[in-house]
């Protein structure tokens, strides 16, 4: 008799682009376990549960925010060594260092990295834009996720047709508790 | 007579949670250290209920203590990596 797949063996052989919008969700988002299982059976039709996207993120999310965070940190150097200015290897160590950590937290503060090194070429600052970007675009995501929330609470709660009871369960509905 | 746990005895939390600071830790590239809220955002993503500041900060003193991690204390934060004997722990607690 075939065995049922493990839940988190099922969250691996997702299709590799609905392997990646999960790791946006938990990565970028930072989408909350319990919220994950609901969008995953939402948006892909899986079940999956909290300890399954626990090994999940284990397994991919630390490996990929590490590789990003290298490779962009890798790029920095050699535009800062094709800069043409001789930085010490101390200074280039440094600038590595804080690339490798401003793009492993994901927060924001890419702009601090350029004011640091003051140093990279056009390609990096590109890069640097490139993700300041896409950083602010996933945000205001999730922001207008949550206004959206919002309104549809705040429509809830001034509903005079309907009763406690079926506020409480439309506000448990929209707030997915 | 009830169990009482001595300090060499460690609760299975302790044990997931520095199974979780040493994961974050063990894919960080060579060459490159992270700094403790980093660590720390980490394990928060592979501990279930979220660990509190106090027990990740005594967890992770507990493996600098035991040589499972080193730390480079900077202006700004502690940056840590793995030492051998981690990655042997992780291997030996998958």
């Amino acid at each position: 008799m075939a065995r049922k797949p493990r839940s988190d063996s099922v969250l691996d052989s997702l299709p590799p682009e609905r392997r990646e919008q999960l790791v946006r969700w938990l990565v970028d988002e930072n989408l909350k376990y319990p919220e994950a299982v609901v969008r995953v059976w939402e948006k892909f039709g899986v079940k999956t549960s909290v300890s399954a996207l626990q090994k999940f993120y284990s397994r991919r999310c630390f490996t990929l925010r590490s590789s990003q965070a290298k490779d962009f940190a890798d790029l920095v150097v050699t535009e800062a060594k094709k800069s043409g200015n001789n930085f010490d290897s101390a200074t280039l160590a440094l600038v590595k260092q804080r690339a490798f950590e401003c793009v492993y937290a994901g927060n924001g503060k890419i702009s601090e990295l350029a004011i640091l090194a003051g140093i990279v070429g056009d390609s990096a600052k590109l890069e640097l834009k490139r993700q300041e970007l896409a950083l602010g675009e996933r945000r205001v995501a999730v922001l207008e996720r949550k206004a959206a929330m919002a309104d549809a609470a705040q429509g809830v709660v001034t509903d005079q047709t309907l009763t406690e009871e079926q506020k409480a369960a439309r506000l448990r509905e929209i707030f997915r508790m | 007579m009830p169990e009482v746990l001595t300090h060499s005895m460690r609760t299975p939390r302790q044990t997931d949670l520095r199974r979780a600071l040493l994961t974050v830790l063990a894919n960080v590239p060579s060459g490159y250290l992270l700094p403790t809220p980093l660590v720390q955002s980490g394990a928060a993503r592979v501990v279930i209920p979220e660990p509190t500041t106090t027990e990740f900060e005594g967890e992770l003193r507990a493996a600098d203590s035991a040589r499972l991690i080193v730390g480079v204390v900077g202006e700004d934060a502690t940056r840590w990596k793995l030492t051998d004997a981690g990655r042997a722990w992780l291997a030996e607690h998958p």
